[in-house]
């Protein structure tokens, strides 16, 4: 078919010139594959060598197990967001006349040079390197597995299509961010807690043969993997018969695939679930708090009108979702560091070492939202400052919102882990260093934000932050702030420290109101010289979150 | 147009922007007066919407002067800012709040009182037919639903100077008649409106001057007559005909004989 060689020629130029166009996306994947292929070949020799010392049938059903782990990756990915493949934008092509399951088939083998297809494939080289015994064995396996790599790929591509609406609508994005980070943290807390509590005395070969799986024999996975476990026992009328089961399954995939691509070019893309009429509830139901009145009696308009909207961004952008979830994740983390048991041992001693770091942590798990106070405007950016507003009043305004915002999220989470440690010695005195510290943290921030402003940029539903050419710069930014803000806040630790310490306890009366005086007195700094500095550098922070790819 | 409407709004002195090694506006200068509605014209790529990205302060020029409304956009930025609306060529709005939500804190950010913002925001919203919308969130707005709220917002607190990049692009023939009309009154009452299109006919019909610019400068500037008689031969010739001949512009009438 001479299109399927055009469209292979269009998914290499496309893979190639984007490198080309964007060295730092091919500095960002060599970075990636330094990390992820070495994992890959690892898992492919750990899996390869439990497949030769395994026993037949332990190493038919890990095999199992792996393609199972394999499949679920494919499927699941794509509706998380992650594309794995160009082809992603398949709908792009259906403007030509080319026959949809043409399109489809091209897109299928242009998928054969993607990462995370080259990634795979060492993980199938160990299938073969640990099972074939034979050659006609060997013929069997390698049709099996090819097999199975297209039909995974096509029903990839079929989930994809079957729901390009859903999946390319903002409400699924917005779950997604929160769906991907909370798969993460469940993953986080499995590999964090089954070695404490499953390492001893766990049998493996049981879990393997464990009759709960036996509903994978009839899937894909479980039709390759009999296959090959058959081939290995040289049964080889079975193993020819699974995969004539897995051929028919790869095909009817593949037209499946092909009718979508069909309803796809004739615009019936399936389940675009955006609700266009009645008008959505969206708006008001996520607008809590900042009813117009009340803000605007106690602040001046521009204040009002600048918090009210951050605050409405609060609970509808995914950006803060997101950098919510992010502080939840650290927070699980600090949990299982120091809380949990380890390996059904008691806890690790808790001293109030511990409490003070987990405030210091929680006060810094927020830059990624201090040090960017216009990243979450964007475009929009634009908008803001064609507003002949006091730039000091929107800067106020935004660093209100997210004070409250921080303050309230942190202070809850110090709150929670004094209760599940059950020591409350010092806690507010953690509580207000935490709080007082995050004024010099937002002073910071505000500096940072317009010297070094950044762009976000959604890719799945992961938020990337990229600074239109300073590269690492901007980190070590964003580190060299961190690290100014540590020392800034050694005065207001020292405050709160020495006397809860060393020195009797009414000295508070005097060092507390100081160190709230100093936090204050830095965050009115910030505003005099962010005020001015905003005025001159909005032309640059607007280049810098409109910059394109 | 013979007759000088009002005193000059906007004055732009050699405007130069360079990004890099290309000059994307080459030397620019006009004066628009009070209630113009100047067209500003050019083919794609001739440096519209970044002139008009300048005039509004949104971005910085390489070289030159700009003063809106007597103020002087280098030093009195935010003077400037008061006098005029904008509506970019991208609607580019706070799109996780609904257009009523926007348009009242735009006219907040403007400094309007909270009850006249939302007096002005339900006018606005009933002009541009946005009405039945208003609680939707921006993002699940189609273009010229957005591009509707962008202008909305542009007019909520009435100012002296509006630029518009390409204003009509995306928006149904109804909304650019009731828009055309909003227009039309606001100059009447000496609002100054700075105008780009790539349509020729409704910078005809809309227009008292205009200025076609091409490569960074401009080719041709004044009332569509003064243009006429600005080219040899000019006769009957329409805006169309003096744009083409102005930017020197291939027609493709003596080529793709394939076609």
């Amino acid at each position: 078919m001479p299109y399927l060689s055009l469209l292979f020629g269009l998914k290499w130029k496309l893979t190639f010139r984007g490198f080309q166009r964007n060295k730092l996306a091919l500095v960002g994947t060599v970075l990636a594959l330094l990390f992820v292929a070495p994992m890959a070949i690892g898992m492919a020799i750990g899996t390869g060598v439990l497949y030769h010392v395994l026993a037949f049938p332990t190493n038919a059903a890990l095999l199992r197990l792996v393609l199972l782990g394999i499949y679920g990756f494919w499927l699941l990915a794509p509706i998380l967001g992650f594309a794995l493949n160009e082809s992603y934008d398949i709908t792009k092509l259906l403007l030509y006349p080319i026959a949809p399951r043409q399109i489809f088939l091209g897109s299928l083998f242009s998928s054969l040079i993607d990462f995370p297809v080259l990634l795979t494939l060492p993980l199938f080289l160990a299938v073969l390197l640990g099972f074939v015994n034979s050659a006609p064995g060997a013929i069997l396996m390698l049709i099996a597995l090819v097999l199975f790599l297209f039909h995974t790929l096509a029903l990839s591509q079929a989930i994809i299509l079957a729901s390009v609406g859903a999946l390319r609508s903002r409400r699924w994005r917005d779950i997604i961010m929160v769906l991907g980070p909370l798969i993460g943290l469940t993953f986080y807390l499995l590999t964090q807690l089954a070695p404490r509590y499953l390492v001893n005395g766990v049998n493996w070969q049981r879990i393997l043969e464990n009759p709960c799986w036996n509903w994978v024999n009839y899937t894909p996975p479980g039709f390759a993997a009999r296959a090959v476990g058959a081939a290995y026992a040289g049964a080889w009328w079975p193993a020819v018969g699974f995969l004539l089961l897995l051929t028919l399954v790869t095909v009817g995939t593949i037209y499946l695939a092909g009718y979508l691509v069909q309803l796809v070019s004739v615009g019936e893309g399936v389940s675009n679930p955006v609700r266009m009429h009645p008008a959505s509830p969206t708006a008001r139901q996520a607008a809590p708090a900042t009813s117009g009145s009340a803000v605007d009696r106690w602040l001046p308009p521009v204040v009002a009108a600048v918090a009210e909207k951050e605050w409405k961004y609060l609970f509808r952008d995914p950006f803060f979702k997101m950098s919510f979830m992010q502080m939840l994740y650290m927070f699980v983390v600090i949990i299982v560091a120091v809380v949990l048991p380890r390996h059904g041992g008691p806890g690790m001693e808790l001293g109030a070492v511990t409490l003070w770091t987990a405030t210091g942590i929680l006060l810094f798990g927020g830059t990624m939202l201090t040090f960017n106070i216009f990243g979450t405007d964007g475009i929009a950016a634009t908008t803001l400052f064609l507003f002949p507003s006091s730039r000091r009043q929107i800067i106020f305004g935004k660093n209100l919102v997210m004070f409250l915002a921080e303050a309230t999220v942190n202070v809850a989470l110090l709150v929670t882990l004094h209760v599940l440690l059950r020591n409350f010695a010092y806690l507010w005195q953690q509580t207000l260093l935490l709080v007082m510290s995050m004024l010099v943290l937002i002073a910071a921030g505000n500096i940072i934000s317009v010297l070094f402003p950044m762009r976000l940029v959604m890719q799945g539903w992961r938020m990337q932050q990229q600074s239109a050419g300073k590269g690492c710069g901007r980190g070590l930014v964003v580190m060299l702030g961190t690290f100014c803000c540590l020392l800034l806040s050694l005065p207001i630790a020292t405050a709160v420290i020495v006397p809860t310490y060393w020195i009797p306890a009414y000295w508070f009366a005097l060092t507390l109101p100081l160190a709230a005086a100093y936090a204050g007195s830095i965050y009115w700094f910030s505003l005099q010289i962010t005020t001015p500095m905003l005025m001159q550098r909005e032309t640059e922070i607007m280049a810098t979150l409109l910059a394109e790819e | 147009m013979e007759e000088q409407i009002g005193e000059a709004t906007i004055v732009a002195n050699g405007l130069v922007k360079r990004f890099g090694t290309v000059t994307a506006v080459d030397g620019i200068s006009l004066v628009v007066r009070e209630g113009e509605f100047f067209g500003f014209l050019g083919p794609n790529g001739a440096g519209k919407s970044t002139t008009i990205k300048m005039l509004c302060g949104l971005l910085r020029p390489t070289a030159g002067a700009i003063q809106v409304a007597n103020f002087d956009l280098a030093r009195q930025p935010l003077e400037v800012k008061r006098q005029i609306g904008v509506l970019p060529e991208e609607a580019n709005l706070y799109e996780r709040l609904s257009a009523e939500e926007f348009l009242i804190f735009a006219a907040r950010m403007y400094g309007l009182p909270l009850d006249e913002a939302q007096r002005r925001t339900t006018d606005l919203l009933e002009l541009m037919e946005l009405t039945d919308d208003k609680d939707k969130l921006i993002v699940d707005y189609s273009m010229g639903m957005k591009k509707k709220t962008a202008l909305a917002a542009a007019l909520i607190h009435r100012p002296r100077v509006l630029f518009l990049d390409e204003p009509f692009n995306g928006i149904d023939p109804v909304s650019v008649r009731a828009i055309r009309n909003v227009l039309r009154q606001l100059t009447e009452r000496g609002t100054t409106i700075f105008f780009s299109t790539h349509v020729m006919e409704v910078a005809e019909r809309l227009c008292t001057r205009v200025a076609i610019i091409n490569h960074g400068r401009i080719a041709g500037e004044g009332t569509i007559p003064e243009l006429r008689e600005q080219m040899a031969g000019g006769g009957d010739s329409t805006l169309e005909d003096i744009f083409i001949k102005l930017v020197d512009a291939h027609t493709g009438d003596d080529t793709l004989n394939w076609l």
